[in-house]
C-alpha cells in the first residue's frame, strides 16, 4: 500500500508538471533573421543602404536566362544575335514579344524589388534622417524608376515600403512619376557626399545622381536643366578623360581607352580618375560576397572562338603560364552589327583599335597544325572537299581562316570591354569584372544632347570634341593631322550624337534604354540591315516603344484591371 | 463481384473444392472454420448419407463436412464397438442429427457458432462440473500444422495465462472454476475452448482473414474494430512482409485505398510521398501525420525512413473527421499510426529475417544512335547556323573517336548492377514481469547508377515492465544511421553525351568536358571523383508509465492514466570536397551540420466502464510538443592540394560560414467519448483544442471537434442468424480538423542579411526577404464520411465502401503578389478546396480447399479535388496556375494541333492562326482571344486546363495463391487520369541539336515533315509549349513466391521455423511514357534536382524468415 501511495504522488506530480505550461511556450521569436522594424539604428540604416547596392547588382549579375544581357543590345542599330539563348529572341524577332518574356518579368519585378527597398531604407532613416543618408535611398529609387517609366510607361508609383500583401496598385502617369523623380534626384545631388566622401568608393555620391538627373531631364525634354547638371559635374574638376596609360598594364602594349576596361585599372583608386560610378564586384575567393548570382557579361561579348579548329580559350605559356589570348571563354551570344563593325568608327579612332575593338585571330592553340581546304569565297573547308580551291597547312601563330558560318558566333570583330580570365578557373562562370555604370565620357554625350536641343549645335560639337580629342590623339599625332576626327557643328544632330554613343560606349550603355529614351529604337533599329541565319530584325512597329506589363502582374493585381500597353 | 462468385464452387459440390476440414482429436473433437454456406438456415440444410458399418464417428465426419459444423463430444460417450448403417438422401438436417443423435443415444445442443455439443443424455452437468485446480498442457499449431509460438492462453474471465513456447507448447495451472480457455495471437482469429474436463489440447489456429474482431489502434489507445466509428484502414499484414522496400510507404503504395504514394525518387535511401484523400490544401503540407508507438515524427524531424519496415506490427491509417479529430490541428491529412513489435511472454524467440537481391533499371529508354546523332548536329548547322567542329562532329573532342569509329555507351557507363540485402535479427521474450523485443537491422543498398549507395543501421529495444500490478512502464526506443556517401554519377549528363565523346584523357583520369568545347555538359562520371559523405542519425528515446487506478483501489476499476514521453534527437551531416578532379581547381570544402532536438510529452487519462449493456470510454489528453532546430555550414576554397579535404578546413585560404536556427512548440488537450449500446449503437464524440507557435499573437489556438456514429447491423435480432450476412455496419461521421503545416516565423516581415564588397571588403547588408502576414492562422478542414463495413458468406467476401467530402477552408495559402509590391508572395489564411471520392477495399476467398486457397483483394480509390474559392471574389489565380471549380493540380497548357509545315507557311494559312510561325514550328490551336472568340493569334487566351497532376483513380489489385506450403502473390498497381509535363519532349530545342537524347523523341525537317516532332530551330516552340502528357501507367508491383519449409523437416536443424521467398518487384509496367518511367526524376537541366536525377527500379531477391 505504500508503494502505491508513492507512485500515486508521482503520478500526480507528472500530471500537474505537464499540464503547467505557461503562455510564453507559444511565442515565436525568430531566431535567425531581423524583423524590418529593428533596422532603424545607425548600423541597420547603413546595412540598408548597402543592401540597396546588393538589389541593384541583382539586376545585372543574373544568370538564369544568359540572354538577359543580349537584350538591352540585340535588335537595335548595335548588335546582331550571335549563339542564341532564347529570352532576347523577341527583342529582335519583335513580333514574338509579349507579356510572358521572362526579361521583361525579371526587370519588372526586380525593379520594384529596388524601389521597396529605398522605401524601407527611407522609413527606418525617418523623414528628419540624415540627409546623405536618404539621399542615397532616394538615388537608387529614382535611378529605377526613371528605367522603369522608359520601358513601361505607367507604373505604381510607391513611396512607402510594402507592410501588407495588396493586389490593388494602380497605375500612375509616367508625368508624375517623373515629377517625383525629380524631386528625388535634386535631393540627393544636393545632400549626397562628394565624390571621395562616400564611405566607400562605390557607395553613392552627388554626381551620380547629377548625371541621372541630366538624362531624366533629357527624356522629359528638359535640356536647359539637363545642361545644367551635367555641366556641375564637368566644372566639379573631380573627374578628367582618361588620355595617358595607366594602372597595372601600362608597360603592356595597349592604348589608355582600353586600360580604363582593365581588370584591376577600373576604379577611381586604381587611377581611372573618369569614372563616376564604378559598381564594383570582387572574385569570392578572395572577398566573400564578392558577387551575387553570377554576371554573364564575358559570356555573351566575347565570342565562341574555342569551337574552331586550333583555337583555345586557355593556353599556357612558358613564361607568364596560363593565360588567354583573347580574354576568356566566351559563348558569342551576340555581335557587333556590320554597322558597327564596318561602318561606324573613322579611322584613327582610338576606340576601334585592335586593343578596344579586336578583329584578328591567329591559331593559337599550343603547337597545333593542321591541313585544311579553302574553297573559292576564302572560307576553310575540309583538305579533300571538292570545293577546295587550295589546299593548306595552317599552324599556330597563323591568321585563323574561317569556315562559313563562323562569324555568326565563332569569329567576330569583337569589344575587349568584357574580356575575363582567371587562370585558376579558365573555364570561368561568372565574369568579375566593375561594371562601368557612369563615366565622364558619357557625361559629355550627354551635355552634348543637351546642347543640341538647346539649339547649341557649337557647344555639343565641343562635347563631342573633347572625346574626338582623346580618341584621335595619337592617330593625330602619328599622323600630323591636328583635325583628324574632329567635328564640326554643322555635322551635329542626335542620329550623330547616337552615332557617337555607340563609338564610345559600345557594350557598355544599355543601347535598347537609349534608343527608347531619345524615341529612336525603330529608327535606328533599321541601320542593323544584316539579314542571317541567326536571325534578321523584324516586327518594327510603334508597340515596341514600350515594353509590355508583365502578363503575371496584370493577373495578380486583380483588383484594378490594367490595360497592357497598347499592341501587346 | 458478379464473375467473383462465379469461382465459389456450388453448394455440395465437388468435396475436392471444398473448404478443407482438419480435425484434431485427442479428447475433444475440435474445429473452428471458416465454411461456405450460400444463405441457407439450420434447417434449410439437406444431408445426404450412406454407410453400412460405420463407426459413429465416420458419420459425424460425413454430417461435418457437407454442413460445415463441428461436433464436439467427451470421449467415451460413444461405444467404440458400435456400428451404424445411416441412408439418407438430401434430408434436412436436423432431423439427421435427430436421427442419428436418437440412434446413438446422445443429446445435442447446436452452438451458433456452428457447434454441435454431443452429451450423453441426462448428464449434461459433466460439462459445468466443477473441479479441483488442474494443470493443462498442449500443443498450438498454425493451419499448416507448425507449432507457433508466443500465442497466448488465458484462462477466460480471469488473467490466468501463459504463452506458447518455441515448440508451441504451454502448460497452464487453471483454477477450479475455470469453464474455457482463450487462445490469441497476433493475426489469428481467437479461439475459445471448453475446457470441459480435459487435460490435453491441441489447438488449430486460423488465420483471421474477416478483421472483425481485431483490435486496432486508433490513436491514444486501441479499439476492437467492430466498435470504430471512423474510417480506419489497416495495411494488409502480407504487406508488411517478404518484400524488398527500405520504406514501408513503399509497400503501401496501390495497396490501400485512399492512400497515394508516390515514389518521388528512387535514390536509394529517399522516402515517397504520400498523401490521404487526395490532400486539399494549396500550399501547407499535404503529407499525413507519422505517429510510432504513440510519439509523432512528423514535424520532429524524422521519417518514416527512420524505422526498420522488419520492426513493424501493424499500420493504421486514419481518414476521415472522426479518426482524425482526435489529432486536430494535425489532423486534416490524415494520420498514419506505426506500432512497432513488442515481446511476448515467453522463452527467447530469435528470429532471423534477411534477404539479397539485384536491381536493374525498371527501363531503359533508347538513346539516339551515333549516326543518328551527328545527322542532328548538322541539322541544327543548317537551320540555326550552329557551328560544326569539322565537317563531321560537331566537337572538338569528338574528331578523335569518330575517325577510329570508337563510341562510348554512356548509360551503360555510368549504371551498374544495384545489389540490395537486409539481414535483421530479433530477440523478442519475457515472462511475467518483463517482455522485450530487440531487432539490430542492417540495409545495404548499392544503387543502379554509379555512386548512389545506401546503408542504413538501426537498433530497437522496447520493453515493458509490470513494475507492480497496477504500473506498467515500458520503453520504445531506437537508433538509426543513415549513410548515402558517395560522389554521385549525373544521369542526365549521360543522356546527353555523345557516343563520341571522351571518357578519359591520356593520364587516365576523366575528362572535364568530354563532348569539348561544349561545356555545358560535364562527365556524367566526375562527380564519382569527389568526395561526399552524407550521414543522419536520428536517436529516438521514448517511454511510457501505464497506472491502473482500479488496481490500487477497486471503485476506481476502469481509469487508467498514462504517459508517453519522447525525445528524438536528429544530428545530420554532409561534407563535400571538390577538387581538380571536378575541374574545382581551387579546391572547395563543405561540412554542413543539421540538428534537431524534439520532445513530445502525453498525459492520457482514460476511464472505461460498462454498465449493463452500455459502454462508456472516455480519454483525455494533455500534450506538449517542441522542437528545435539548428544547422551550421562551413565553406573554404583555395587549397594548396586536394589531400584533406574537408577534414582540415583552415588550409583553404577563404572561408564562410553561415548558421540557422528555429524553434516551433505546441500544445495540445483532447477528450473523446466512445459510447457503445449492446454492440449495435456506436457514438463517438471528440474534442481538440490545439495551440501552435506558428500562428500570429491572439490566433494560436484552435478547436477541432467530431461526432460519429456506427450501427452494427448484424448484431440486430433480424439478422444475428442470417448465415449470408456475417458483418455489416454502417458508418458515419462529421468534424473539423486542422493543418499547421506551414514553416515557422511567417508571421514577421523580415530582412535578410547578405554580403557585398564595397570598398574592396565584405559588408554586410540588408534586404528585404519576406512579407510576413500578422493575421496567420490555421487551416480547417470539415468532412463528411459515410462508409459500410460488409462480410457475406462466412466472410468470404468482405471489405469496407467509404464515402467522403470534405472541404478545406481559410487555406493557408501561398498567395502571389503583384511583384510592385515589392515581394513575390505572402502566406494567408484565404480560399477553399473541397474533395469528394470513394474508397472501396475488397477481400475475397476465392477457392480455399485443405490444399489450395486463393485470396484476392481490390483497392480501388477516386478522389476528386476542387478549387471553391480563392480570395473571395469569384476569380482565379492564372498566375499561381489556381482556377475556381478546378482540381487543385492543373496542367494549363496550349491544345497542341501538329507542326507547322513548309506548305500551310507558303499558303499563309498561319497568318490567320498564329502569324509569328515558321515552318517546323509547334502548331497550337487558336481557341479564344480576348473577347472569348478565336482572334488569329496565339496568347494567354488560348491555354486551357488540359488535365490534372493528381490521378483521377488508383487501384490495386493482390492475388494470394496458396498450394501446401508454397505461396504466390501478385500485386498490381494502376494510376490512372493524371497528367505530367515531359521534360525529355520540353527540353529545348536548344539543346537538341547539339546533345544526345532519346531516340523516340524526333524532329522536323523540310523533308521529314513530321507532324509529331518540331524542328530544331532554336525558337520552333515559341510560345512556351510545356508538352503535357498523360502518365497512365500500369505495374506488376509485387510478385513474391514464398515456401514455409515444413515443421518436421526444419526440426531436425533445431530449427522452429523456416520460410523462403523470391520477390520481384516493379516487374513491368504498361505505360506510354517517354522516358525512363512515368515516375521517373526527370528535372530539367539546372532546375531543381537535375543533378540527381534517378529512374525507377525494377529489384529481385531472395530472402530467408528463420526463427530458432
Amino acid at each position: 500500500m505504500k508503494t502505491r501511495n508513492i507512485l500515486l504522488k508521482i503520478a500526480v506530480v507528472l500530471l500537474l508538471a505537464a499540464t503547467s505550461c505557461s503562455e510564453e511556450f507559444l511565442e515565436e521569436k525568430p531566431y535567425s533573421s531581423y524583423a524590418a522594424e529593428k533596422l532603424s539604428d545607425a548600423s541597420g540604416v547603413e546595412a540598408a543602404l548597402k543592401g540597396l547596392h546588393y538589389t541593384f547588382g541583382q539586376l545585372w549579375t543574373w544568370s538564369d536566362q544568359q540572354g538577359w544581357l543580349c537584350l538591352w543590345q540585340v535588335g537595335t542599330d548595335v548588335c546582331s544575335p550571335g549563339g542564341i539563348q532564347g529570352v532576347e529572341i523577341p527583342f529582335f524577332k519583335y513580333e514574338d514579344l509579349n507579356p510572358e518574356n521572362a526579361g521583361v518579368n525579371y526587370m519588372w519585378s526586380q525593379g520594384f524589388r529596388l524601389i521597396n527597398n529605398a522605401n524601407n531604407a527611407l522609413k527606418a532613416i525617418g523623414e528628419n534622417g540624415e540627409a546623405a543618408k536618404k539621399a542615397e535611398a532616394l538615388f537608387f529609387r529614382a535611378w529605377m524608376y526613371n528605367l522603369l517609366v522608359t520601358l513601361y510607361g505607367d507604373i505604381p508609383l510607391l513611396t512607402e515600403p510594402t507592410s501588407s500583401a495588396r493586389t490593388d496598385y494602380e497605375r500612375t502617369p509616367v508625368a508624375q512619376i517623373n515629377d517625383q523623380i525629380v524631386e528625388d534626384l535634386k535631393f540627393a545631388a544636393a545632400n549626397l557626399p562628394d565624390i571621395d566622401k562616400a564611405p566607400s568608393i562605390s557607395r553613392a555620391n552627388k554626381y551620380m545622381a547629377l548625371q541621372t538627373l541630366g538624362e531624366v531631364y533629357l527624356r522629359i525634354n528638359k535640356p536647359d536643366l539637363a545642361e545644367a547638371a551635367l555641366t556641375e559635374i564637368i566644372n566639379s574638376g573631380k573627374f578628367q578623360l582618361m588620355q595617358d596609360r595607366f594602372g597595372i598594364e601600362a608597360a603592356k602594349p595597349g592604348d589608355y581607352f582600353h586600360d580604363m576596361f582593365i581588370y584591376g585599372n577600373q576604379r577611381r583608386s586604381q587611377g581611372n580618375k573618369e569614372a563616376i560610378w564604378t559598381f564594383e564586384l570582387e572574385y569570392t575567393k578572395n572577398v566573400a560576397g564578392g558577387f551575387t548570382n553570377a554576371p554573364q557579361h564575358r559570356r555573351v561579348w566575347v565570342p565562341a572562338y574555342h569551337n574552331v579548329p586550333g583555337m583555345a580559350y586557355e593556353v599556357t605559356d612558358p613564361t607568364l603560364g596560363k593565360i588567354s589570348t583573347y580574354g576568356g571563354r566566351g559563348n558569342g551570344r551576340m555581335r557587333p552589327s556590320n554597322w558597327v563593325k564596318y561602318q561606324l568608327y573613322q579611322e584613327g579612332d582610338m576606340r576601334n583599335s585592335e586593343y578596344n575593338l579586336t578583329r584578328k585571330f591567329r591559331y593559337n592553340a599550343l603547337n597545333w597544325s593542321s591541313t585544311i581546304g579553302i574553297d573559292a569565297r576564302g572560307f576553310r573547308v575540309a583538305a579533300n572537299s571538292p570545293s577546295a580551291v587550295e589546299v593548306r597547312t595552317v599552324k599556330t601563330g597563323d591568321p585563323v581562316v574561317n569556315a562559313p558560318g563562323d562569324t555568326l558566333e565563332a569569329m567576330f570583330p569583337y569589344t575587349r570591354k568584357w574580356d575575363s580570365y582567371d587562370p585558376a578557373d579558365g573555364w570561368g562562370w561568372t565574369c568579375i569584372k566593375d561594371f562601368p555604370m557612369m563615366r565622364l565620357g558619357e557625361t559629355y554625350l550627354l551635355r552634348a544632347e543637351a546642347r543640341f536641343k538647346n539649339s547649341n549645335s557649337s557647344g555639343a560639337a565641343d562635347d563631342i570634341n573633347a572625346l574626338r580629342n582623346r580618341a584621335f590623339k595619337l592617330s593625330r599625332q602619328a599622323t600630323g593631322n591636328p583635325d583628324l576626327g574632329k567635328v564640326s557643328s554643322a555635322e551635329i544632330s542626335l542620329d550623330f550624337i547616337l552615332d557617337e554613343r555607340a563609338r564610345e560606349l559600345f557594350a557598355e550603355e544599355l543601347r535598347r534604354l537609349t534608343l527608347m529614351r531619345t524615341g529612336t529604337l525603330i529608327d535606328r533599329a533599321k541601320l542593323n540591315k544584316e539579314s542571317t541565319i541567326k536571325g534578321t530584325i523584324s516586327g518594327l512597329d510603334s508597340r515596341i516603344n514600350l515594353w509590355p506589363i508583365p502578363l503575371s502582374e496584370i493577373q495578380r493585381n486583380k483588383d484594378v484591371t490594367w490595360q497592357n500597353n497598347p499592341g501587346y | 463481384m458478379k464473375k467473383k462468385l462465379q469461382w465459389l464452387p456450388p453448394y455440395g459440390g465437388n468435396p475436392e473444392l471444398k473448404l478443407f476440414l482438419r480435425k484434431m482429436k485427442l479428447t475433444l473433437i475440435f474445429t473452428m472454420l471458416v465454411f461456405l454456406t450460400f444463405g441457407n438456415g439450420f434447417s434449410q440444410v439437406k444431408v445426404s448419407l450412406h454407410f453400412e458399418k460405420a463407426t459413429i464417428q465416420q458419420v459425424m465426419k460425413s454430417i461435418e463436412e457437407q454442413t460445415g459444423h463441428v461436433f464436439l463430444y467427451k470421449d467415451g460417450i460413444f461405444d467404440p464397438s458400435s456400428k451404424y448403417s445411416v441412408n439418407f438422401t438430401d434430408v434436412p438436417f436436423d432431423e439427421v442429427l435427430n436421427s442419428v443423435c436418437e440412434t446413438a443415444g446422445v443429446q445435442y445442443e447446436v452452438r451458433s457458432n456452428r457447434q454441435i455439443i454431443l452429451t450423453e443424455k441426462g448428464k449434461e452437468e459433466i460439462l459445468t462440473v466443477a473441479q479441483q485446480q488442474k494443470t493443462v498442457t498442449g500443443v498450438v499449431t498454425d493451419p499448416r500444422g507448425e507449432p507457433l509460438p508466443g500465442v497466448t492462453v488465458l484462462v477466460n474471465g480471469t488473467t490466468v495465462g501463459t504463452i506458447t513456447d518455441s515448440q508451441g507448447k504451454f502448460t497452464l495451472a487453471v483454477p477450479a472454476s475455470a469453464e474455457e480457455l482463450q487462445f490469441s495471437f497476433v493475426g489469428m482469429k481467437t479461439q475459445h475452448i471448453l475446457l470441459s474436463g480435459r487435460n490435453v489440447f491441441t489447438v488449430v489456429m486460423e488465420e483471421e482473414s474477416l478483421g472483425v474482431d481485431e483490435v486496432i489502434v486508433v490513436g491514444y489507445g486501441t479499439q476492437k474494430k467492430s466498435d470504430i466509428t471512423g474510417s480506419v484502414t489497416s495495411v494488409p499484414r502480407e504487406r508488411l512482409a517478404k518484400l524488398p522496400v527500405t520504406n514501408v510507404m513503399q509497400a503501401v503504395q496501390g495497396a490501400v485505398s485512399g492512400v497515394q504514394v508516390t515514389q518521388t525518387s528512387s535514390i536509394p535511401g529517399e522516402s515517397p510521398a504520400v498523401v490521404v484523400r487526395g490532400g486539399g490544401s494549396i500550399t501547407a503540407s499535404n503529407s499525413p501525420y507519422v505517429i510510432v508507438d504513440g510519439i509523432p515524427i512528423t514535424k520532429m524531424d524524422g521519417s518514416v525512413n527512420d524505422i526498420n519496415p522488419n520492426d513493424i506490427e501493424s499500420i493504421e491509417i486514419l481518414k476521415d473527421a472522426s479518426a482524425v479529430a482526435i489529432y486536430g490541428m494535425n489532423g486534416a491529412n490524415g494520420v498514419i499510426l506505426i506500432t512497432t513489435k513488442r515481446g511476448k511472454s515467453s522463452k527467447p524467440t530469435i528470429q532471423y529475417r534477411g534477404y539479397a537481391g539485384v536491381e536493374n533499371f525498371a527501363h531503359v529508354p533508347e538513346m539516339v544512335s551515333p549516326e543518328e546523332l551527328l545527322a542532328r548536329y548538322k541539322e541544327g548547322n543548317r537551320i540555326n547556323g550552329s557551328p560544326m567542329y569539322d565537317a563531321n562532329v560537331k566537337y572538338q573532342y569528338e574528331v578523335d573517336n569518330y575517325k577510329n569509329g570508337h563510341v562510348t555507351d554512356w548509360i551503360d557507363a555510368v549504371s551498374q548492377t544495384g545489389i540490395q540485402q537486409n539481414h535483421n535479427v530479433s530477440i523478442s521474450g519475457g515472462n511475467e514481469g518483463v517482455n522485450y523485443y530487440v531487432s539490430g537491422d542492417l540495409l545495404d543498398q548499392k544503387g543502379v547508377v554509379k555512386g548512389y549507395n545506401y546503408k542504413r543501421y538501426s537498433l530497437r529495444t522496447n520493453i515493458d515492465a509490470n513494475v507492480t500490478d497496477f504500473l506498467k512502464i515500458g520503453t520504445n526506443t531506437f537508433i538509426v544511421a543513415h549513410n548515402r556517401d558517395g560522389g554521385r554519377a549525373n544521369l542526365l549528363n549521360a543522356e546527353a553525351m555523345s557516343p563520341y565523346g571522351r571518357m578519359y584523357e591520356e593520364d587516365g583520369t576523366y575528362t572535364i568536358y568530354p563532348m569539348f568545347g561544349e561545356t555545358l555538359w560535364a562527365n556524367p562520371l566526375l562527380p564519382t571523383t569527389s568526395e561526399q559523405e552524407r550521414r543522419q542519425y536520428n536517436v529516438n528515446l521514448n517511454g511510457y508509465a501505464d497506472l491502473d487506478f482500479g488496481k490500487i483501489w477497486k471503485p476506481l476499476a476502469g481509469l487508467t492514466y498514462k504517459l508517453n514521453a519522447g525525445f528524438s534527437y536528429i544530428p545530420r551531416r554532409a561534407n563535400s570536397y571538390n577538387g581538380a578532379s571536378v575541374n574545382d581547381l581551387l579546391g572547395t570544402a563543405e561540412i554542413w551540420h543539421y540538428e534537431t532536438q524534439a520532445y513530445t510529452i502525453e498525459n492520457i487519462v482514460r476511464y472505461a466502464r460498462d454498465i449493463a449493456k452500455h459502454h462508456f470510454d472516455l480519454t483525455g489528453v494533455y500534450a506538449a510538443q517542441q522542437r528545435k532546430y539548428s544547422e551550421s555550414y562551413a565553406r573554404a576554397r583555395d587549397f594548396v592540394n586536394d589531400e584533406l579535404g574537408w577534414n582540415r578546413m583552415q588550409a583553404g585560404a577563404s572561408a564562410n560560414v553561415s548558421s540557422y536556427a528555429d524553434k516551433y512548440a505546441a500544445l495540445s488537450q483532447m477528450g473523446r467519448l466512445n459510447y457503445a449500446f449492446d454492440s449495435r449503437y456506436l457514438f463517438t464524440f471528440t474534442v481538440r483544442r490545439d495551440g501552435s507557435s506558428v500562428f500570429a499573437e491572439g490566433l494560436k489556438y484552435g478547436i477541432f471537434p467530431s461526432v460519429a456514429l456506427g450501427w452494427n447491423i448484424h448484431q440486430e435480432n433480424f439478422l444475428k442468424e442470417n448465415e449470408t450476412i456475417n458483418n455489416l455496419k454502417l458508418r458515419l461521421s462529421y468534424g473539423i480538423s486542422g493543418n499547421e503545416a506551414v514553416a515557422v516565423y511567417r508571421t514577421f516581415t523580415t530582412m535578410r542579411d547578405v554580403q557585398i564588397a564595397l570598398g574592396g571588403v565584405t559588408n554586410i547588408a540588408m534586404v528585404t526577404d519576406r512579407l510576413g502576414n500578422a493575421d496567420l492562422s490555421w487551416e480547417s478542414k470539415k468532412s463528411l464520411n459515410a462508409g459500410v463495413d460488409f462480410g457475406f458468406f462466412n466472410n468470404r467476401i468482405n471489405g469496407t465502401l467509404d464515402l467522403y467530402s470534405a472541404s478545406n477552408y481559410d487555406l493557408l495559402l501561398s498567395r502571389k503578389l503583384p511583384a510592385a509590391s515589392g515581394f513575390g508572395d505572402v502566406i494567408a489564411n484565404i480560399g477553399k478546396t473541397e474533395n469528394k471520392g470513394l474508397e472501396l477495399t475488397l477481400n475475397t476467398v476465392n477457392v480455399s480447399t485443405k490444399d489450395f486457397k486463393w485470396h484476392s483483394t481490390v483497392v480501388f480509390s477516386t478522389n476528386k479535388s476542387e478549387i471553391v474559392e480563392l480570395y473571395g471574389d469569384g476569380k482565379d489565380d492564372i498566375g499561381s496556375g489556381w482556377f475556381l471549380g478546378q482540381p487543385i493540380g492543373v496542367i494549363r497548357d496550349y491544345v497542341k494541333v501538329g507542326i507547322w509545315q513548309e506548305e500551310e507557311i507558303a499558303n499563309k494559312e498561319h497568318l490567320t492562326l498564329d502569324p509569328i510561325a515558321k515552318a517546323g514550328d509547334v502548331k497550337l490551336a487558336d481557341l479564344s482571344g480576348a473577347d472569348g472568340i478565336p482572334d488569329g493569334k496565339i496568347d494567354d487566351f488560348d491555354r486551357k486546363i488540359l488535365g490534372q497532376t493528381a490521378p483521377k483513380w488508383t487501384g490495386g489489385l493482390t492475388n494470394t495463391f496458396t498450394w501446401k506450403n508454397l505461396s504466390l502473390n501478385i500485386f498490381i498497381q494502376t494510376n490512372q487520369g493524371a497528367m505530367r509535363t515531359n521534360t525529355h519532349i520540353g527540353m529545348a530545342s536548344d539543346e537538341l541539336e547539339r546533345r544526345n537524347s532519346l531516340a523516340e523523341i524526333g524532329y522536323w525537317t523540310p523533308d521529314n515533315k513530321s507532324n509529331e516532332w518540331r524542328s530544331l530551330n532554336k525558337n520552333s516552340n515559341p510560345h512556351g509549349y510545356r508538352f503535357p502528357v498523360d502518365i497512365n501507367y500500369t505495374r506488376i508491383k509485387d510478385v513474391t513466391l514464398s515456401y514455409d519449409v515444413p515443421g518436421t523437416l526444419v526440426k531436425k536443424a533445431g530449427i522452429s521455423a523456416l520460410g523462403l521467398y523470391l520477390s520481384g518487384r516493379n516487374l513491368y509496367t504498361f505505360t506510354d511514357w517517354i522516358g525512363w518511367d512515368p515516375e521517373e526524376r526527370d528535372d530539367a537541366r539546372g532546375t531543381g534536382n537535375w543533378d540527381i536525377n534517378y529512374p525507377s527500379v525494377r529489384s529481385i531477391v531472395f530472402g530467408v524468415n528463420l526463427t530458432l
